[in-house]
């Protein structure tokens, strides 16, 4: 009796043991002869698959290696065929044929046919509405699509010209789906991809991927651990710990310098086609222009870029479009250049002082306090943190709402920001068109209104010549500046990095593509 | 001349007494300890900076000076957790010291109310009030003292309890005095002592669980100060930037010995057959 | 334990969580947010006043709170805890799914924590006074103070990065996962019980009944172990029941630093999207369990103790 309550705690512990061991004992035989890649990623949208639904669940369903659209982007985001064999286009730009590949299947064996595709479309039209993906934003729900599974081939007829059709159907929003047997669209999407899901392991865990049987090549690996890592030093310690093989994304300086140096390492960075920035919204205090012309007169953004929290991951610019594409940004003039002094002075000009002596000031006689809205990946918090300190200085106090990145989503869908800082690939479709609707006022999400600006974006839209879109979309880019609609974080360069168990990997300028059949064990 | 000869006598009380006069002066005039510097201030060109003569505790992701911000820091902490300890301090005993004396209806509702809370595992009902109630400093204390009132509430009761039956109280009771009268000369004196011994242990105690909230971002908001939230800051950079991590945990452990061997002390001066 | 005082406990659990009930729901129905709101924000969507009040009528959220409440309990007693907000799946199931994993944790924690604090306690006690009780109470002195939250980081550091002996994101759930959490709770946890067994040994050790048997000459160790531990371990089971709730309390935090998916990470990422729904039921649950472990224990005091027994047949 006395030894009884020394007998319980050991039995607990063997039973505990017992059942780690027997949990593990099955994956392990396994492992020893199949090829296992440990791949740690951020978790975005809670993991779903969901591609309709919502623009970050459509990204992590291609990033796995799900799905797959009709066409892609290389490296220099020029568009090529990928499950589409080839297509031509009329003079008007309005009628699509596309010859789709032949015999692609889907992971769950049923064949990829014009059919499939155009069933994918119309599950598109009839579901978009209610989630936040917006796909006519890629594709018109006016389109008429037209099955032909004899010829193999998809037509699409369109109300108004598209200057470049394959490059929005690269979108990942539009990568085809197994609509028909799909039951579990968050979490159990069938594509036409490498990998398939095997189990989805929870939200903030990961999935569980086994190589698509039905795949055209030969998949590298037998099996895919998908494991979700909240942020850069997780990341950095399971690479380190050998937990994962290989990472994306570590958005610490000294840690890719780390690795950088060691030979076990290799990290691969592809300069940035991404923009990080943090929306105005002018439904709130911010409608005030004066105000938002200080705040971006405020901000030092060459030194947030060069500091040691920053270090280079990010190039400093002031345009919404990176300084690396070719949309004439050595023409673009910036007139909110850092000049905190000069900030102050506009703010003072304009009645908005600090009347109560807290050092912050006030507009229309209540003190403004900006709500930031945040949320933990590739550094947008830092960026926020130091906006923050650098408005402190001129007197404006912020609140800061750091959240989850479906947070940060939600809020500036609904409006419920004053400024929210994310990060977009500006060229999602190999092309600025639709990231530039993030101005339009039917597309945007920060209640502007400009009728100049959606002038330009409708003759954007039937613009066929390279060189006269690049010079409508400098001028769109410079009334987003002149009208101070953004404070602008910089370009990011994004990175993977691998131990030497994989043999090679590669991150591409546009970032749809993560677990590729490139990734090949060592 | 009493008064020295008592502080001398008591050499450990003395020690500690010193030390946490000390640390709450540091938080007082804290502008006068770091010189004038600003917490909130910082400059991106000096971000992440190691330990050197400039920054004694290294700087932050924002460039802010570590040792400027753990001494500030304190103010946050320590004048939440004096809040937190006074406020379970004050209606834990006013409930238990009702419910003792009074006994009957009042007794039965308190103790209930009381084995309510003691149900709660503490952190996780603080956890669920913060995250109702939004995270903020205020919430973080309310949602601590709820959890935490219900031990002084017993305490007191047991006491009051204990002496309520003897016969000076009868006495006191035959000759007319009031209730408030009977309460504050009588019932209070005698539960006082136990009252303040756990009140100071409790400091360190009390501490701890607002650095755990504040940890995991429920309660000061950035950027201000406040050593829970520095550890979290400090997470991400665990090994590039160690002492963004190591300065507020120190800070936080030493200022919670301080006042735990503080708390032991005084134990052994007002009750020291418990020694 | 006899029926009939079962019977009382299993009441006064179920008067408990009632109470606690009301509670979570009182803070639900006084927090500065709107549920529907919060719903359609979660989904992307700004809705329109007009909305919101229709949406509000529709869920019965202008009845009075007595009203709201019972519908509220109504439901919970039929195992439907609402919806998450953020997640899109009702509640019942995202528990469940961590349940396992949070339980796996505190147990091995538990068995940790008795392993360390009453050998270490005992030893103490019983060579009170030379180096070994001061080496522990100095030891446990450092650890009651030191935040749980940074020993698991150093821990981290020391023992995934610097010593690849664990993984750093826990999430395997097996036992080389589990460990370093479990540690880090069971250090935090055994501090405090170390000082406590200490304490209630010395206690027994003073007894007069010690005295004598050694007078007799009876040796050390059988006294130990024969009388004084059986002795001493009422207040210790009393303490050890009451150090759980520490013990489900720190979990959130250790979850959060290893990546383990139990109900604190939830909880914490619940809190933070203001997930009211779930954020509830993450408290009802864990009360619940609260209770039952002590009800466990409560129970183990009449196998402990002969005169706890005793007591029930007098009566």
């Amino acid at each position: 009796m006395k030894h009884r309550k020394t007998w319980l705690a050991l039995l607990l512990c063997a039973a505990l043991l017992l059942s780690g061991c027997a949990g593990k004992q099955g994956e392990a035989k396994e492992e020893t002869s199949q090829k296992v890649l440990n791949f740690g990623c951020q978790m975005y949208d809670d993991g779903s698959v969901n591609t309709a639904m919502a623009p970050s669940s459509s990204w992590n369903c291609m990033r796995y290696g799900i799905s797959e659209a009709l066409f892609r982007f290389d490296d220099n985001m020029n568009v090529e065929p990928w499950l589409a064999e080839s297509y031509t286009v009329n003079d008007e730009h309005t009628q699509w044929v596309i010859t789709l590949k032949k015999d692609i299947k889907f992971s769950d064996g049923c064949p990829l046919t014009p059919s499939s595709v155009k069933a994918y479309f119309d599950y598109l039209k009839e579901v978009g509405p209610g989630g936040s993906a917006k796909p006519q934003k890629y594709l018109e729900y006016e389109a008429e699509v037209t099955a032909d599974d004899a010829a193999n081939t998809v037509t699409i007829v369109t109300s108004k010209p598209y200057a470049n059709l394959p490059g929005q159907l690269a979108y990942p929003v539009m990568a085809i789906l197994d609509v028909e047997h799909t039951k579990d669209f968050d979490n159990g999407a069938i594509g036409t991809g490498p990998y398939m899901i095997d189990k989805f392991n929870g939200v903030g865990v990961g999935y569980d991927m086994k190589a698509n049987p039905n795949y055209r090549e030969k998949v590298p690996y037998d099996q895919v651990h998908i494991l979700f890592m909240g942020d850069a030093s997780a990341k950095t310690m399971a690479l380190q710990s050998g937990q994962v093989d290989l990472v994306e994304n570590i958005t610490n300086v000294s840690d890719i310098q780390n690795f950088q140096q060691d030979a076990n390492y290799t990290v691969d960075i592809a300069s940035g086609v991404r923009c990080g920035f943090s929306w105005m919204n002018l439904n709130g205090v911010l409608g005030n222009k004066t105000l938002r012309q200080a705040i971006l007169m405020g901000i030092d953004n060459d030194t947030i870029c060069s500091s040691k929290t920053i270090g280079g991951l990010y190039t400093a610019g002031f345009s919404v479009l990176p300084s690396t594409l070719s949309y004439g940004y050595d023409k673009l003039v910036n007139p909110y250049k850092y000049d905190p002094e000069g900030a102050k002075e506009l703010l003072d000009d304009a009645g908005i002082v600090d009347s109560d002596g807290d050092g912050f000031r006030e507009l229309d006689g209540k003190k403004i306090d900006l709500r930031y809205v945040s949320y933990e990946n590739r550094m947008l918090n830092d960026f926020s943190n130091a906006h923050m300190q650098y408005l402190a200085e001129i007197g404006i106090a912020c609140t800061a709402d750091f959240g989850s990145s479906d947070d940060q989503w939600s809020k500036l869908a609904a409006g419920e920001y004053d400024l929210n800082n994310n990060n977009w690939t500006t060229v999602g479709t190999g092309d600025p068109f639709e990231y530039m609707a993030n101005w339009t006022t039917d597309g945007t999400y920060c209640g502007y209104s400009n009728p100049e600006y959606d002038a330009l974006y409708e003759q954007l839209k039937g613009e066929m010549d390279a060189e006269k879109r690049a010079e409508l979309i400098r001028q769109m880019q410079q009334i987003v500046i002149d009208d101070a609609l953004v404070i602008v974080d910089g370009y990011y360069n994004s990175s993977m990095i691998y131990s030497k168990n994989v043999g090679y990997a590669h991150i591409h300028t546009a970032d749809y593509y993560w677990l590729t059949t490139e990734i090949v064990p060592a | 001349m009493k008064k020295k000869n008592f502080f001398l006598a008591h050499k450990q009380f003395t020690f500690f007494l010193i030390l946490a006069l000390l640390i709450i002066l540091g938080a007082v005039f804290a502008p006068v300890v770091t010189g004038g510097a600003d917490p909130l201030k910082g400059s991106l060109t000096e971000a992440l900076e190691a330990p050197s003569r400039a920054h004694i505790f290294g700087t932050d992701k924002m460039g802010r000076d570590i040792f400027t911000r753990v001494i500030y820091g304190a103010r946050a902490s320590l004048s939440a957790t004096f809040g937190v300890v006074a406020l379970i301090f004050l209606v834990g005993t006013a409930a238990g010291v009702t419910a003792g004396y009074f006994g009957g209806w009042v007794d039965g509702v308190i103790m209930r109310v009381a084995d309510m809370m003691l149900a709660f595992p503490g952190l996780v009902l603080a956890l669920a009030v913060a995250g109702i109630m939004g995270a903020s400093s205020r919430n973080a204390i309310i949602a601590i003292v709820l959890v935490n009132w219900t031990k002084y509430a017993r305490l007191s009761r047991s006491l009051v309890l204990k002496i309520r039956d003897r016969d000076y109280v009868s006495a006191a009771i035959v000759t007319g005095s009031k209730t408030k009268h009977m309460l504050f000369s009588y019932m209070l004196p005698n539960a006082l002592p136990t009252l303040i011994i756990t009140a100071t242990t409790d400091i360190g105690g009390m501490m701890l669980e607002l650095a755990a909230l504040s940890f995991l971002g429920f309660g000061t908001r950035p950027p201000a100060p406040e050593w829970g939230y520095m550890l979290n800051e400090g997470r991400a950079c665990m090994q590039s930037a160690p002492w963004m991590m190591i300065f507020p945990g120190l800070a936080i452990f030493l200022v919670v010995v301080v006042f735990n061997m503080l708390g032991d002390s005084v134990r052994d001066i007002l009750d020291p057959k418990e020694a | 334990m006899k029926k009939k005082k079962l019977a009382l406990r299993l009441a006064q659990i179920l008067v408990v969580l009632v109470g606690i009930s009301f509670v979570t729901f009182l803070l639900t129905y006084l927090s500065p947010g709107d549920p529907v709101r919060n719903m359609y924000t979660a989904a992307g969507i700004m809705p329109t006043e007009e909305l919101v009040a229709e949406i509000r009528e529709e869920l019965g959220l202008n009845d009075p709170l007595p009203t709201q409440y019972l519908r509220w309990l109504r439901n919970c007693l039929r195992g439907d805890f609402g919806k998450s907000y953020t997640l899109n799946k009702p509640v019942t199931e995202l528990l469940l799914g961590r349940l396992w994993p949070t339980v796996k944790l505190t147990l091995l924690s538990m068995g940790l924590m008795l392993l360390m604090a009453v050998p270490l306690g005992m030893l103490s006690a019983v060579y009170k006074d030379r180096w070994i009780d001061y080496l522990v109470r100095g030891l446990t002195f450092v650890g009651c103070a030191m935040p749980n939250f940074w020993v698991g980081l150093l821990l981290m550091l020391a023992f995934c990065v610097h010593i690849k002996a664990f993984p750093v994101i826990s999430s395997a759930g097996d036992l080389r996962s589990i460990f370093l959490p479990a540690l880090t709770l069971a250090l935090a946890m055994s501090s405090k019980y170390t000082r406590q067994v200490r304490t209630a040994v010395l206690e027994e050790l003073n007894q007069d009944y010690v005295v004598g048997a050694r007078a007799r000459g009876v040796r050390e160790s059988v006294i130990l172990w024969r009388n004084v531990f059986p002795n001493a371990l009422l207040p210790l089971i009393t303490m050890f029941g009451l150090s759980i709730g520490s013990l489900l309390g720190g979990t959130s935090v250790v979850e959060v630093i290893f990546s383990y998916p139990g109900l604190g990470n939830l909880a914490v990422s619940a809190i933070t999207s203001s997930d009211y729904n779930l954020i509830q039921g993450y408290v009802l649950w864990l009360a619940l369990i609260y209770m039952v472990i002590n009800l466990l224990v409560d129970a183990s005091y009449g196998a402990v103790d002969p005169r706890m027994r005793a007591k029930e047949q007098i009566r």
